[in-house]
């Protein structure tokens, strides 16, 4: 409102006693004759009474007062022609112009700001904001690069470092898209570290001669790595062509007991063998038959269904095959799925003292029945028994034994590990992990 | 089969070549691994980046099983409720209904609703599909992520910060909006391309990542391991954005896309 008073008071008023002049000249025409001399007694006495009559009456306008003090002032000192207000008509009409022009004024200067500018400049803050705020993101996030790439520099001043980088091209790695770590001493971690090969002509000169050897080399490729883990490829694609066209699907070795089913022969008590399934084993060698109940592990049937859509299932069991048969024949009639192999206790390499040793080229050999031999990345074998997969602890996933527990899970907690390792170049890598850091073969 | 045999071969003739000109970098690693990959691979590239480049795919895949699991429990808790909530108005207009009594037909429909949902939802409980479709979602990062603790790994969440959520919007609003105008123009705008282009979502491990556990890796293999997920992200997501700006709307966009990126990254 300081505003406002400050336009009406000092830019808008001066305007206004001239016009009361002239119009009092008009109605008042003996003040003139008199040729400016004075003011009668009279005159200034009935003009002051009225303003304090007209105060009076409205006491709030400050306005008004001025503008009355002002009158009665240039009355006073009558050097300037009389100017005289005989009609209080006039002087009400006078402040209802005014506050009219108030108005106006207002509605001229200020409401198009609140209206139209305002609202104008808030849409646009929020059209923006989105992308100020994603433009600091970036800004934030690239600064620690921006450092790191400063200190690279220095480090890159170097060329014997990155000089010995010569590419090649696995199956899918892509040559050119790589990936070099620098260890920072200071700090001991790690900092991107990019190459620009017009930075240092000897190196230049290197990747010329490897050009000549039929190496290819990208004129802008970054490279990563360590010192420690080599350099990074990176792949073209995530998953490969060569895997996602593949018509052979990998192969899951499963084990049988304590690991997909367990059974006790009929003698022995077991808290609910009535639901157990009930096989008869017939031995040929001594005749004996013998009856088992075999129970299912939870999510058994689940596991075998969701797993045999990814997977080729082989059943790889220590066991005898008369034992065997009847129970993977059961098992087999749960899911929709078949098995695409059995192996059974003659399959197995016996060895004194450790035991039955489940050996993955047994499955990679290829069955009989004219299936094109797997390649060792492609197996995955689950057994609860380390022994048995001795031979082969890459391609293992161990898991407990089960017994009776009706509340295990492990082999739901298996389905996302699996149908995530479908797609893997080679599941050895993954499953090497448990071996901590010597998957790297750092140390 | 074959023709990766091919490149093997290739690769392998190649590496005997950079042997014999005394380039090849002898490490001691290399050789145990070429020894367990039955001897066949090129001894040339790191196991680093052979694992962290299956770890890759195995991240992608447990993400899109995170997402999908995710999108199932959503679907299946509103679709429940919508039921519980035709089956509470039902029961309230039948029996708790203050006012006199309903229309004949009306309040048989409103029984044989009520019906229906009870028996709906009594069948889905037993079914098993309240266990598949609410419940294991619920428990699907703790129960993997017991199947991942003897490799020592874990999945976890990113947690995600406020302005990613706005970019998210902003990217799903600017795809939506320029894949509407693409649609209108038929593709012929080039800038509503390239806008469309720069809208997409964004890639990698955005909400879903897998971690190396500190107790087994050494910082160096944990944060060469972040390094390499981001680096890679990166590249595809420029890869795709310069597939669709290439592309256009046609419905080859995806098969072109490869060739395309593939012309303009060298």
């Amino acid at each position: 409102m300081n505003t406002i008073s400050y336009i009406t008071q000092h830019l808008i008023y001066p305007l206004r006693p001239r016009a009361k002049s002239l119009h009092n000249e008009v109605k008042s025409g003996e003040g003139k004759v008199d040729d400016g001399v004075g003011v009668t007694e009279n005159d200034v006495a009935d003009g002051k009474l009225k303003t304090t009559a007209n105060v009076e009456k409205q006491e709030n306008s400050t306005l008004k007062e001025e503008l009355l003090d002002r009158q009665g002032s240039d009355a006073e000192k009558a050097s300037k022609p009389i100017i005289v207000i005989n009609d209080g008509d006039i002087l009400n009409e006078n402040i209802l112009h005014q506050k009219v022009w108030n108005v106006l004024v207002f509605v001229i200067f200020f409401l198009p700001t609140y209206l139209i500018y305002k609202p104008l400049l808030l849409l646009w803050f929020l059209v923006t904001l989105p992308l100020a705020l994603v433009e600091r993101g970036i800004k934030l996030r690239n600064r620690p690069k921006m450092k790191t790439e400063k200190v690279s520099e220095l480090v890159l001043s170097d060329p014997s470092k990155l000089g010995s980088i010569n590419e090649e091209v696995e199956e899918d790695l892509a040559a050119g898209d790589e990936f070099y770590l620098q260890r920072d001493i200071v700090k001991g971690s790690l900092l991107k570290a990019t190459t620009n090969k017009h930075h240092t002509p000897l190196k230049s000169k290197k990747n010329s001669a490897q050009n000549q050897h039929g190496n290819e080399t990208h004129p802008n490729s970054t490279v990563f790595g360590t010192k420690k883990m080599g350099r990074f490829l990176f792949p073209k694609k995530l998953i490969p062509k060569s895997i996602l066209n593949r018509e052979k699907k990998k192969t899951l070795v499963m084990d049988l007991d304590e690991t997909l089913i367990h059974s006790v022969s009929r003698g022995t008590t077991h808290p609910n063998s009535s639901q157990g399934h009930i096989v008869e084993v017939k031995f040929s060698i001594s005749g004996v038959s013998t009856l088992y109940y075999v129970f299912k592990r939870p999510y058994c049937d689940l596991f075998l269904t969701k797993v045999s859509k990814w997977y080729d299932i082989v059943i790889f069991t220590a066991s005898m095959k008369e034992y065997a048969d009847p129970v993977i024949d059961w098992l087999e009639s749960s899911f929709a799925g078949k098995f695409s192999r059995r192996l059974y206790r003659n399959d197995c390499i016996l060895r004194d003292g450790v035991g039955y040793i489940k050996d993955l080229k047994m499955v990679t050999r290829g069955s009989n029945l004219g299936t094109s031999p797997d390649r060792l990345e492609d197996v995955i074998i689950v057994d609860n028994s380390p022994v048995s997969y001795a031979l082969n602890v890459d391609n293992a996933i161990q898991v407990e034994g089960w017994i009776n527990d009706p509340t295990d899970t492990d082999l739901l907690n298996l389905i996302p590990l699996l149908e995530a390792l479908e797609n893997t170049t080679d599941v050895r890598n993954i499953l090497s992990l448990k071996n901590g850091e010597k998957a790297f073969n750092i140390d | 089969m074959a023709a990766e045999g091919d490149e093997l071969d290739g690769e392998l003739s190649r590496a005997l070549q950079s042997e014999c000109l005394g380039v090849a970098r002898q490490r001691s690693g290399s050789r145990t691994s070429s020894n367990r990959s039955g001897g066949r691979r090129s001894s040339n590239i790191s196991p680093a980046s052979r694992i962290f480049r299956n770890l890759l795919i195995l991240e992608d895949s447990l993400r899109g099983q995170a997402r999908r699991q995710r999108a199932l429990r959503w679907q299946y808790t509103v679709f429940l409720s919508c039921l519980a909530g035709a089956a509470g108005f039902s029961a309230y207009e039948l029996y708790l209904q203050p006012g006199g009594s309903l229309p004949r037909l009306y309040s048989l429909a409103l029984q044989f609703m009520l019906t229906i949902i009870v028996v709906a939802v009594f069948l889905f409980n037993i079914s098993g599909q309240y266990r598949r479709t609410i419940v294991s979602p619920r428990r699907f990062f703790a129960s993997t992520n017991k199947a991942l603790k003897p490799l020592h790994l874990r999945l976890v969440r990113v947690p995600r910060r406020w302005d990613d959520l706005v970019s998210d919007a902003v990217r799903l609003l600017g795809s939506y909006s320029a894949g509407l105008l693409l649609w209108v123009l038929r593709g012929r705008c080039r800038w509503v391309r390239f806008f469309w282009a720069h809208a997409q979502p964004r890639v990698g491990a955005t909400d879903v990542k897998l971690v190396l556990s500190p107790r087994a890796f050494s910082a160096e293999v944990r944060e060469g391991w972040e390094i390499y997920r981001d680096e890679f992200w990166a590249r595809e997501g420029a890869r795709r954005r310069r597939g669709r700006d290439g592309a256009g709307t046609t419905a080859g966009a995806t098969a072109s896309a490869d060739g395309s990126s593939e012309r303009t990254k060298h």
